[in-house]
């Protein structure tokens, strides 16, 4: 389960970040919604948060900086992208999750349970995702 | 980078040969003509001289006859003058052809000189006889006819130098006609080497011009090429981030409802405020942006029918095209909320928005006002921005995209919100995170 753990969420598209929020938190997690890099490497300093997920390109920036601080903070993450080097990230983060953008909502809960070692949780509403985690 | 044209430099060497030839020749027939002319007037010299020589010693001939004949004096001095003359002219003729010798005019010149002494002293025993007073001695001596045998070696002799003096003349005259036509020929070889060396300079300016064409549309073919690609990955990015975005909506909006027919027009009026507001920006260009009127015209006034029930007013705001979804999506939930609870709820309510430009709260640069304000007739609070919650975080968040912040004031005939965002340095809505990407 996710409850009680704390999820950073870097997404800079504003309803991606509210849907992300919100499929976090009916978990039972809580969430840190970050629209801009800054924020989101305040964020990642304060040190409280159990797992993250990242968009890579945070309106013409990459969220690098702030998947090195938490690499380097062993804060596990996953990229959650629309950009096709996934195979670079992979390999810059030894092994780091990438999901492709549109991600399903189940799969991302399951990479964010895996990341936090909790157990599955039931899905909250009906319909189930088909496929695996690109990584 | 140019081809070497190899045949073209073997080419451009012989050429240059040539034409060191042609310049060779051209000196060396000027020279040939030079020595042509002073030939001819060595020549007029030298016949002159051997003329000279069979004139003087007829005359001195002439004179002993006349002497022998008439025993007059008078005729002795044509014979003296005659015969001093003759040795003169063979002087003469000798330091003339002196420095050019040949052995058959030197032979011929011996014979000659014999000859001529031979009569010289004819004419001198007769005379000298005649005057000794011993006439028929003097015509017993011109009667063996040594004296006329001598004078005919002299015109013969003469006769063959003048020969050999025009052969010598012709050949040399030979020689310069020879260097005339090697001037034509070198003139007309000179003409037409200029000619293909112009030809080739002009083939080479083509062709290099040719090359700076061919090379500068290769390098647009790079550019263009490396243009489409960048769209290409810019549109396969916007594509999915639009389907992301999509999913979102659907997922969000799902989460809150539980009539399935509410839950599906909400998604469908969600979407379609979203396309109406990206149908603005719809080409693949990268730097296209649409304008605030525009986005307020798509996404809110089509939601009405009748001007008298919504008035805009505002000067002209650039949206770049990435602020296009959060803008349009800010317009789109406070107009559903105007619709189902506030001034649109109502059949006599209007709203009016307006916007001005602001210098920045913090100082720097510009901000934007949109004020949104709804004026009802009934006199009861408004209930908050989306009841379900998830307009009002819906707004809050894409205000934060924007990096702008939202100023509630309270009015009991409707809502009255300013929407304060930053604008870029050129006075467009960009969002705080863009980068000029």
């Amino acid at each position: 389960m996710l409850s009680s753990k704390k999820i950073l969420i870097v997404e800079d598209e504003a309803i991606i970040a509210f849907d992300l929020e919100d499929a976090v938190l009916s978990r039972g997690a809580r969430a840190a919604v970050c629209l801009d890099l800054e924020s989101a490497l305040a964020e990642a300093a304060a040190g409280d948060i159990d797992a993250a997920i990242l968009d890579y390109n945070l309106g013409g920036k990459t969220v690098l900086p702030v998947a090195d601080l938490l690499q380097q903070k062993g804060i596990p993450f996953v990229f959650n992208t629309a950009m096709a080097d996934f195979v670079n990230l992979s390999a810059r983060y030894d092994g780091a999750l990438v999901c492709r953008k549109p991600v399903n909502e189940f799969e991302l809960v399951e990479v964010l349970v895996r990341l936090t070692g909790g157990s599955m949780p039931p899905p909250p509403i009906a319909g189930t995702g088909s496929g695996s985690p690109a990584y | 980078m140019r081809p070497k044209f190899s045949i073209l430099n073997v080419l451009l060497l012989f050429s240059a040969l040539a034409f060191v030839a042609c310049v060779i020749t051209i000196v060396m027939s000027a020279r040939a003509e030079a020595r042509f002319r002073a030939q001819a007037q060595l020549s007029s010299e030298v016949i002159e001289q051997l003329n000279g020589v069979i004139i003087s010693a007829l005359n001195a001939e002439t004179g002993q006859r006349g002497y022998l004949l008439t025993g007059d004096e008078a005729y002795l001095a044509p014979y003296e003058t005659g015969a001093g003359i003759v040795r003169e002219r063979i002087d003469g003729y000798r330091s003339l052809i002196a420095d050019n010798i040949l052995p058959s005019q030197a032979a011929t010149l011996t014979e000659l000189t014999h000859w001529t002494e031979v009569k010289l002293t004819e004419l001198a025993s007769t005379t000298d006889l005649y005057r000794s007073g011993d006439r028929s001695g003097a015509i017993r001596l011109v009667n063996t006819g040594a004296g006329e045998d001598a004078m005919g070696n002299i015109r013969r002799l003469t006769a063959d130098l003048i020969e050999q003096q025009y052969r010598i003349q012709n050949s040399s005259h030979f020689d310069a006609r020879l260097a005339r036509l090697s001037v034509l020929v070198s003139v007309v070889a000179l003409t037409f080497l200029s000619l293909f060396g112009f030809g080739l300079a002009y083939r080479n300016l083509q062709r290099s011009e040719k090359l700076d064409v061919v090379e500068h549309q290769a390098q647009e073919l790079v550019e263009e090429r490396a243009r489409a690609d960048l769209l290409a990955r810019e549109l396969n990015h916007r594509v999915k981030t639009l389907f992301a975005i999509v999913q979102s909506i659907v997922s969000a909006t799902a989460r809150r409802e539980t009539d399935l027919g509410a839950a599906a027009r909400k998604i469908r009026d969600r979407v379609h405020a979203l396309s109406s507001a990206h149908s603005l920006t719809s080409s693949v260009d990268m730097q296209q942006q649409t304008t605030l009127a525009a986005l307020v015209e798509a996404v809110v006034a089509s939601q009405i029918d009748g001007n008298e029930r919504f008035a805009v007013s505002g000067p002209e705001i650039a949206v770049k095209a990435h602020s296009v979804t959060p803008l349009g999506m800010i317009l789109h939930e406070l107009t559903t909320n105007a619709v189902k609870y506030g001034a649109w709820s109502e059949d006599r309510g209007k709203i009016d928005v307006t916007w001005t430009v602001e210098p920045g709260a913090d100082g720097e640069g510009q901000e934007l006002y949109i004020n949104w304000v709804e004026t009802r007739s009934a006199r009861t609070n408004p209930p908050e921005i989306g009841a379900d919650g998830f307009g009002s975080r819906m707004i809050g968040m894409s205000i934060a995209q924007l990096g702008g912040r939202s100023t509630r004031n309270w009015r009991i005939q409707g809502l009255n919100l300013d929407v304060i965002v930053p604008l870029n340095a050129e006075g467009a809505v960009s969002g705080r995170n863009q980068t000029a990407t």
